[in-house]
C-alpha cells in the first residue's frame, strides 16, 4: 500500500478527509484454481481500467488537498502495481489504518473509492475480487472483501466514537458475475466474502450522512487505456464543481446531498454518450446529508438553448441573475430559430428587447446539465 | 381448497373497473399491524411478567390507520399516479380504536396473519409478473426490528408473541419479500419498478430475546442467484435508520405516513423541464423526506430522531405527477423590521398579473399560498427597496428580504 499523502502532523486535531483509493487490474487466477478453471467465473480478464482510475483520483486528490471542505490528511492507494497490490491481507491492513486516521475527528470526512470485479454470493451484498482471489487457498470468495461491510463497519461505535460523519463510498465494479447455475458446484453460495470491519449494529445510534455510490457494468465501454472510468471521471468533474450548488453568501459548495443529486444525472450522460449498460445506485442515503465535501468550486457553465421566432430586425437578449444585475448581453440576429447562452447553474430573468423596448420577459431556471427552453 | 375468506385474499380489495388490455399500471399491497393479539395493550407491558415469546413489545395504535390513509391516498389522487391504478391488496390489523372509528364493517380486508400476508402477496406478485412496465408499490407499517448479523429489517406480522412454532414465526424479513420479486425463470415478465416503504422500528431486540437465529416465515421460494440479471429499479425507503427507532402519534398516525403524504402531495414537487410539468420522482422524495419528517415532528411539538433511509435509488422514476405547480405556503420576511410599516411587496411570475400585498405587511412575517416556480419579488419601503428573484418550492419557501437604500 502506497500513502501517497500523508499530512497527518500537520493536520494533526482538525477535521480532516482521508482518502482510500483501490483499484484491482489483475488476479491471481492465472494460477489457474481448480474450482474456478473452466467456470463462468475463468478467465478473469484484466481489467486495466481499474489501475487508470485509482491513480488519476490519487493524482487530483493529491494536486486539490486543500481545495476540499475538509483538507486532505491521508490518501492511501492500492492500484496493483508491484509495491501496491490489493490483495486481501494488503486491502485490510489499508482500510484498517484508512479506518483509525478517519476515526480520529467525527467532523472530517471519509472517502473510499474501489474499483473492479465482482460476483453476487447472495442478493443483499456483492464480493469485490481482490489481486490474490482464485489463488486456491481458503475458501472460494476468502479473498474477496464484502462491499456491504465496508460501509456498515464504519457506522459509529464505542470503540469508534470519532468516526467521521460524512462518509463518501465509490464502487465502480465491473459483474456481478454468478456461478453456473446448471454445474451445481454451489461454490458462490456456501462462501462468504471478507468483511472488511466488524459491524457494530445497535450499538449505537447511526447518525452518519454516508452514501454509496455503486455503479455496476457487465463490461467495460470506457476505452480500456483511457485515464478514468465513467464513475472516476464524472465524480471528479462533480468535485471539482458540475455539483456545485449555491451555499448563499458563501459562494458555491458541493455538498455530500448535490453529489447524490448531480452525480447521478452526469454519469447516465456519459454513459448514454459512451452506449454503456453501467447501472448506478445510491444505497444508504439520508438527507441529512448536506455536509459540505468541497467549497468554492464554481460550477460549470451550461448551455441555455432559448427557441426564439425573431423578425425581421435584429433583437437584443439581457440576461440578469437572482439580484436582477445584467449577467449577458447579447444579439438575436433576425430570422433565427433558436439562441444559446452559457450560464452558471441558477434563477434568470430573460429580457428580450427590440430597438431597446422590452417585447417579452421570462423566468428561467437553469439547471446542472444545460435545458432547452421554447419561447 | 381454501377457506372463502382465505381466497378472498387472492382478490384485491379495489381493482381497476375495465382496464385496457396489455396496459402497464400499478399494482399496491398495503399492511398495516396495529393489533397484536399475543401482546399486552399499549401501556401494559410492563404489568405483565417478562415473556421472551413476546420481544418486549406491545400492541401499537397508529399502524393500521396510517396503512388506510396510503390506501385512500392512492384511490383518491389516483389520476396523478404516473400509471393507471390496477389494483390494491391492503391488510389491517386494526387496534379496538381504529375499529371503532374505521367501522369494521367499512373495511374490505381485516388481519395481518402470515397466511394473509403469504395469499396476498402471492397474488400480488401473480399480477405483477405479466408486464416488465408494471410498477409495484409495497407499504408496511407495524413493529419491526433489525437482525443484527445480517442486518435485515424484519417486519412482524400479526400471530408475533404467540405460543405456537418459533418465537419468529410470524415475521417476514424485507430481504425475502424483496427477493421473491425478482426476474426469474418462473417470473420473467415481472415488474422492473418496484417501490418498498417500510414504516417499522430497525432497533435490534435485546439479547435477552435470543432472536438472533430464529428463523423467519416464508412468502415463497428464492430463485437462484443470477438465473436472471435482476434489473429492477427498486428504490426502499426505511422510516429509520439501522438501530433506530421509528415514532407514531397516538392514536394519530405514524410520523414515516405523515411525512409520506405530505410530500406526496406536493412538498417532494421538482419541476420537470423534458415533460414540462411538477412531479414526485424517487429522488425528490428521498430529498424531501426528513424535512418533512422534521415538520411533522415540529407541527406536532415531539422530538424525534428518526432519519429516513433510502436505498436503491437509480434511473428517474416518477412517483407522482401534478397537472399543475402545486401550492406551497411562502414565508415572507422584511429586514430591518422597522420597513415594515410601510411595506409593499409585489410578488409575480410574467404569467399572471403580480400580487400585492400590504402597506402595512401585516401579519410580519407574510404568509401565503403560492404556486411552486419562480418569481420575481419587488419590495419597497420608504425609500428602501429591493428587486430580485426567488424561487419556490417546498424547501425554498422562506424568503427573508433585505432592503437597501
Amino acid at each position: 500500500m502506497a500513502l501517497v499523502l500523508d499530512r497527518r502532523s500537520a493536520m494533526q486535531g482538525r477535521p480532516a478527509t482521508h482518502v482510500l483509493l483501490c483499484g484491482v487490474p489483475e488476479y491471481s487466477l492465472t494460477q489457474a484454481s481448480k474450482r474456478i478453471r473452466g467456470s463462468e467465473l475463468a478467465p478473469l480478464a484484466p481489467d486495466p481500467l481499474a489501475r487508470n482510475t485509482v491513480e488519476t483520483l490519487a493524482r487530483w486528490v493529491t494536486e486539490h488537498r486543500d481545495d476540499l471542505a475538509a483538507p486532505v490528511s491521508t490518501c492511501r492507494l492500492l492500484s496493483g502495481s508491484p509495491a501496491s497490490t490489493a490483495t486481501l491481507v494488503e486491502f485490510l491492513r489499508a482500510a484498517a489504518e484508512w479506518r483509525d486516521d478517519a476515526c480520529t475527528h467525527s467532523e472530517g470526512v471519509a472517502l473510499l473509492y474501489i474499483a473492479g470485479r465482482c460476483v453476487r454470493p447472495t442478493e443483499s451484498d456483492l464480493a469485490i475480487l481482490l489481486a490474490d482471489f482464485g489463488d486456491d487457498v481458503g475458501g472460494l470468495l476468502y479473498k474477496s472483501v464484502s462491499l456491504r461491510s465496508l460501509m456498515d463497519g464504519m457506522a459509529p461505535s464505542p470503540w469508534n466514537p470519532e468516526v467521521p460523519r460524512t462518509q463518501l463510498f465509490f464502487a465502480d465494479l465491473v459483474g456481478p458475475m454468478y456461478e453456473s447455475v446448471s454445474d451445481g458446484s454451489g461454490l458462490l453460495s456456501s462462501s462468504w466474502p471478507t468483511p472488511a470491519f466488524d459491524r457494530p449494529t445497535g450499538i449505537a445510534e447511526d447518525d452518519r450522512s454516508a452514501t454509496f455510490f455503486r455503479a455496476v457494468t457487465p463490461s467495460r465501454s470506457e476505452p480500456a487505456d483511457g485515464p478514468a472510468s465513467i464513475l472516476g471521471t464524472t465524480l471528479i468533474e462533480c468535485l471539482e464543481g458540475a455539483a456545485s450548488e449555491s451555499a448563499g453568501a458563501e459562494g458555491w459548495a458541493v455538498t455530500s446531498r448535490s453529489l447524490a443529486s448531480h452525480l447521478p444525472e452526469i454519469f447516465r450522460q456519459r454513459n448514454r454518450e459512451l452506449g454503456s449498460s453501467s447501472r448506478l445506485t445510491l444505497e444508504g442515503l439520508t438527507a441529512a446529508g448536506r455536509s459540505v465535501v468541497a467549497k468554492g468550486m464554481t460550477p460549470r457553465r451550461v448551455k441555455y438553448v432559448l427557441g426564439v421566432h425573431s423578425g425581421d430586425g435584429p433583437q437584443q437578449l439581457v440576461v440578469k441573475d437572482g439580484s436582477l444585475a445584467t449577467v449577458l448581453e447579447t444579439t438575436i440576429p433576425a430570422h433565427v430559430n433558436s439562441v444559446a447562452v452559457d450560464l452558471f447553474p441558477g434563477l434568470y430573468l430573460m429580457e428580450v428587447r427590440e430597438e431597446g423596448q422590452p417585447i417579452q420577459n421570462f423566468l428561467a431556471e437553469v439547471g446542472g446539465l444545460g435545458m432547452i427552453a421554447e419561447h | 381448497m381454501l377457506p372463502d375468506d382465505m381466497a378472498d385474499l387472492f382478490r384485491p380489495i379495489y381493482r381497476a373497473p375495465a382496464p385496457p388490455p396489455h396496459q402497464p399500471g400499478i399494482h399496491a399491497l398495503i399492511v398495516g399491524i396495529s393489533r397484536y393479539p399475543n401482546l399486552p395493550l399499549p401501556g401494559h407491558g410492563d404489568e405483565l411478567s417478562p415473556d421472551e415469546r413476546k420481544l418486549g413489545l406491545e400492541q401499537l395504535t397508529c399502524a393500521a390507520r396510517s396503512a388506510w390513509s396510503v390506501h385512500n391516498w392512492l384511490l383518491q389522487t389516483e389520476k396523478q399516479l404516473p400509471l393507471p391504478l390496477l389494483s390494491i391488496r391492503t391488510l389491517l390489523s386494526l387496534s379496538d380504536d381504529e375499529n371503532r372509528e374505521f367501522g369494521a364493517d367499512s373495511l374490505p380486508a381485516h388481519g395481518a396473519s402470515l397466511e394473509r400476508f403469504q395469499a396476498a402477496a402471492n397474488s400480488w406478485r401473480a399480477d405483477l409478473s405479466h408486464d416488465p412496465d408494471h410498477v409495484a408499490l409495497f407499504y408496511y407499517a407495524g413493529h419491526g426490528f433489525q437482525r443484527k448479523r445480517s442486518g435485515d429489517l424484519v417486519m412482524l406480522l400479526e400471530g408475533t408473541g404467540g405460543q405456537l412454532g418459533g418465537r419468529l414465526a410470524h415475521s417476514i424479513e424485507a430481504s425475502h419479500l424483496v427477493g421473491g420479486m425478482a426476474p426469474s425463470q418462473l417470473h420473467p415478465r415481472i415488474a422492473r419498478k418496484q417501490v418498498y416503504l417500510f414504516d417499522a422500528c430497525r432497533m435490534p431486540l435485546t439479547d435477552g430475546y435470543k432472536y438472533e437465529d430464529e428463523p423467519g416465515g416464508s412468502l415463497w421460494d428464492i430463485a437462484a442467484l443470477g438465473e436472471f440479471e435482476d434489473d429492477r429499479l427498486m428504490p426502499r425507503y426505511y422510516t429509520t435508520r439501522p438501530g433506530a427507532s421509528a415514532y407514531g402519534l397516538p392514536d394519530n398516525l405514524t410520523l414515516f405516513s405523515r411525512a409520506l403524504l405530505r410530500c406526496f402531495d406536493g412538498s417532494a414537487a421538482e419541476f420537470n423541464t423534458a415533460m414540462d410539468r411538477w412531479e414526485v420522482t424517487a429522488a425528490s422524495l428521498s430529498e424531501a423526506f426528513n424535512r418533512e419528517l422534521i415538520a411533522v415532528s415540529e407541527d406536532e411539538k415531539i422530538e424525534a430522531k428518526q432519519k429516513v433511509q433510502v436505498d436503491g435509488l437509480g434511473e428517474p422514476l416518477t412517483l407522482v405527477k401534478f397537472p399543475t405547480a402545486p401550492e406551497v405556503e411562502v414565508s415572507v420576511s422584511v429586514d430591518p423590521a422597522s420597513a415594515v410599516p410601510a411595506t409593499k411587496i409585489s410578488i409575480g411570475d410574467f404569467m399572471a398579473p403580480p400580487r400585492d400585498f400590504g402597506p402595512p405587511l401585516d401579519p410580519h412575517p407574510l404568509r401565503v399560498k403560492l404556486p411552486m416556480g419562480s418569481y420575481r419579488v419587488s419590495v419597497t419601503s420608504d425609500g428602501l427597496h429591493l428587486d430580485c428573484l426567488r424561487n419556490l418550492n417546498a424547501r425554498e419557501s422562506v424568503w427573508r428580504l433585505e432592503l437597501d437604500e
